[in-house]
């Protein structure tokens, strides 16, 4: 086995940042744990707020501070959304708490190169939100050793040079191995395991040999959500819908999409609900024809729609909801692609018809297919664009030539104007229906339109009888 | 001092249009210069640049009212492009009628690949088909402006988006608009002919050549006649016209006046003479 530990070192403080979705590059921030100071940014550290300085101290430091207070229910429940983010790169994904999630990536390394799948996490979680650190080894705890380690800045370094400072020993037993000279792993594996049982106690010789792999480390996975509903609540309100689109909703759908991946399905339509102060909501469902999994093709509808609608004025509130989704399908790109139109700028059928129903509206978009009645009128259906349906075959006695235009509603033209060229044909309409028998002509019109006329046969309506109805063009 | 001898050969004119730098509009005209698909129609072809309708361009048909063949004039090269690997759709934007989906089916044109789009606000219209020209999926767009109120820039729009999509983009307007400025590639102007199996044409703008006037184009060349001959039918009205007045003289009460208002009609428009068909005058 193989494990992929992530470490996130800030998550204190990304907690806050990344779910708020506040800028957290310029402003110096803290996170306080019992009114001292637990964490620092950059930007603080390099004022010189240093972790364990009061709030006090700090604010007359830099006076521009943002300062959060701890949160570890919080924090907790970023690590299982990272978690389950993390999920479509391997099926074993199980969480380190506090700080610390492991992948087991052997099975996932038929799928990705060793180097995709470790620069697709990192930059997974990088593009959520969250700085972290990873590390690869034999065992589970090897891996979180490995990843921690790194936050004293040695990449890449061998388990045995790894310090003991950031790891999950307790304090007072680092301190007692830096005064016998022990400030390595590699220094503390090499002393026997009862020696050192008698003198540190049980949990360190636990550790050590979770760390050789001579103990077995059962680990709890983590288990996807069945649905998919997130929400983000501001500390900002957004006014702007460029920002909120790149900001809130770009994260949101980069969530859904690693969800997608995760349960293997596509999805076919979303809500997305934007929340004021008041309560004011305001709801925008979209849809797609095809399963869809990529956050780029979810955003790029969801934003020709936003376009389109009104929003409250200060958003404080976004939640995304998958309503409905089916099995994936991979749709399997062209081996050769052709010459013709394919600067990959292009859109398949059923991105253009999502395209056009997300800016026109849902019935904007039509196809006719032709069923296998025969009065004109029943003769043809329309249909939502893309939906399949079922085939129906065309009869094959209907010789006799159609027109191409039909009007959706017979229209009245003078006999004189019109020079009849074939028929009769009768139709009758069906007698459950209205009982009416058409007698249809060929006829060119005066204007040299060919047109499809027809006369009723009734002899009920006594007043219209004369009368040819223009009822299609044979263009 | 020692000026370059001159030659004294003067150069053929025919040999300066040799230089590879000179670009004819004459090469537009030859089969295989830009993309085109074959418009069925022999007559038609050998006047079009490329021999066929523009692949990746804008063409625009004018005509006073729908209903004079404008369709079947542009039936073959849609079923040859739904029948190409890429862009199998055809996407028909504001068709003014129902297209009705038997008579298409007959004529070769499959319904399943067939889109139709009804966009209301012309921006909305000129979105729509900019969006269908740029789609790879998209072979040929069909667009039927709502209410004409499309300015050069516009056409120029379309034609770039039809140009970057490879994509047949056919614009139907109103015969007025003739002598509006356009940028499409190619300007056709349509007008019923005497008889409704042919066509009569305008070529009104083109590239690598001049317009053409009173093209003549017969419609059942590449699609199947729309009616037979009306001659046999009206024989047989006559026929039948004479024994209806037969029983209407012997049994005057069968429910009468309204086959005899039928033959009426039906005489009125047998003894007519071919009318002349209106036409707008050509400048």
């Amino acid at each position: 086995m193989l494990w992929l530990a992530l470490y996130f070192p800030q998550l204190p403080l990304e907690s806050f940042t990344a779910s708020s979705y506040i800028e957290h590059s310029r402003t110096a921030q803290v996170v306080l744990e019992q009114n001292r100071v637990h964490l620092a940014n950059t930007v603080a550290l390099s004022a010189g707020i240093v972790p364990g300085c009061s709030l006090a101290t700090a604010y007359s430091i830099e006076p521009s501070l943002q300062h959060f207070r701890r949160d570890s229910n919080r924090e907790a429940a970023e690590l299982q959304k990272l978690a389950e983010s993390l999920y479509g790169f391997s099926s074993l994904v199980s969480l380190a708490a506090p700080d610390s999630i492991v992948l087991e990536i052997q099975g996932s390394l038929r799928l990705f190169a060793q180097a995709d799948l470790l620069i697709g996490a990192r930059e997974l979680c990088e593009k959520l939100g969250f700085t972290c650190l990873t590390g690869m080894a034999a065992t589970a705890t090897a891996a979180i050793t490995l990843a921690r380690s790194q936050s004293q800045s040695i990449n890449d370094a061998l388990l045995s040079q790894c310090g003991l400072e950031h790891q999950h020993v307790k304090h007072h037993v680092v301190e007692q191995l830096a005064n016998m000279g022990l400030t390595t792993l590699g220094a503390l594996l090499l002393l026997p395991r009862n020696e050192v049982a008698q003198r540190f106690g049980k949990a360190l010789v636990l550790y050590l040999d979770k760390l050789e792999g001579q103990r077995h480390e059962p680990r709890k996975t983590i288990q996807p959500a069945e649905t998919f509903e997130r929400k983000i609540h501001l500390l900002q309100p957004i006014t702007n819908k460029q920002q909120l689109l790149k900001g809130p909703m770009s994260k949101l759908s980069l969530e859904l999409q690693q969800w997608l991946i995760g349960n293997q399905r596509g999805c076919e339509k979303l809500t997305w609900r934007f929340v004021e102060h008041s309560n004011n909501a305001s709801t925008l469902h979209v849809r797609f024809t095809q399963g869809k999994q990529r956050q780029l093709e979810l955003l790029s509808v969801s934003q020709l729609q936003l376009e389109q609608a009104t929003l409250p004025a200060d958003v404080l509130s976004i939640e995304l909801k998958l309503i409905s989704s089916t099995p994936w399908s991979t749709q399997p790109n062209d081996l050769f692609p052709t010459t013709q139109g394919t600067d990959n700028n292009g859109q398949s059928i059923g991105e253009l018809v999502d395209a056009l129903s997300a800016r026109l509206g849902t019935q904007a978009c039509q196809q006719i297919h032709g069923s296998d009645r025969h009065t004109p009128e029943y003769a043809w259906q329309f249909k939502k664009a893309l939906q399949s349906a079922s085939q129906t075959v065309l009869n094959e006695h209907s010789q006799a030539s159609r027109p191409l235009w039909l009007l959706s509603k017979p229209h009245p033209v003078k006999a004189t104007d019109l020079q009849l060229l074939q028929g009769p044909e009768r139709i009758q309409s069906e007698w459950w229906l209205h009982s009416d028998a058409r007698d249809y002509y060929i006829a060119q019109h005066r204007n040299g339109a060919l047109c499809w006329v027809y006369r009723t046969a009734a002899i009920l309506r006594e007043q219209q009888r004369h009368e040819f109805y223009l009822h299609g063009y044979f263009a | 001092m020692c000026a370059l001898k001159k030659s004294f050969n003067p150069v053929h004119p025919q040999d300066l249009l040799k230089h590879p730098l000179l670009w004819r509009g004459q090469q537009l005209t030859q089969p295989g210069s830009q993309p085109t698909v074959r418009t069925g129609f022999e007559c038609l072809d050998e006047h079009l640049p490329g021999h066929g309708w523009p692949v990746g361009g804008l063409v625009e048909m004018l005509l006073a009212h729908a209903g004079i063949g404008e369709l079947r004039l542009l039936l073959p090269a849609l079923i040859t492009l739904q029948g190409h690997a890429h862009g199998t759709w055809s996407i028909w934007i504001n068709p003014p009628f129902i297209p009705y989906a038997p008579a298409l089916e007959a004529a070769g044109v499959n319904g399943q690949r067939l889109l139709l789009v009804y966009p209301k606000t012309t921006e909305d219209f000129l979105w729509t088909l900019e969006a269908a020209c740029k789609s790879v999926s998209c072979g040929a767009v069909l667009a039927w402006p709502v209410a004409d109120k499309l300015k050069p820039h516009d056409t120029r729009r379309i034609q770039i988006a039809a140009k970057q999509g490879h994509t047949l983009a056919c614009l139907f307007r109103p015969l007025a608009k003739r002598y509006n400025s356009s940028m499409a590639e190619l300007r056709l102007a349509l007008h019923p002919a005497k008889t409704s199996h042919h066509l009569l044409l305008d070529i009104v703008k083109r590239r690598g050549g001049w317009p053409i006037e009173q093209l003549q184009l017969a419609l059942t060349d590449a699609t199947p006649s729309v009616h037979t001959n009306a001659k046999h039918v009206q024989e047989l009205f006559r026929e039948w016209q004479i024994i209806q007045r037969h029983q209407v003289t012997t049994h005057p009460r069968i429910k009468g006046t309204d086959d005899l208002a039928l033959t009426a009609t039906l005489e009125a428009n047998l003894h007519q003479a071919p009318r002349p068909i209106t036409r707008h005058s050509l400048h």
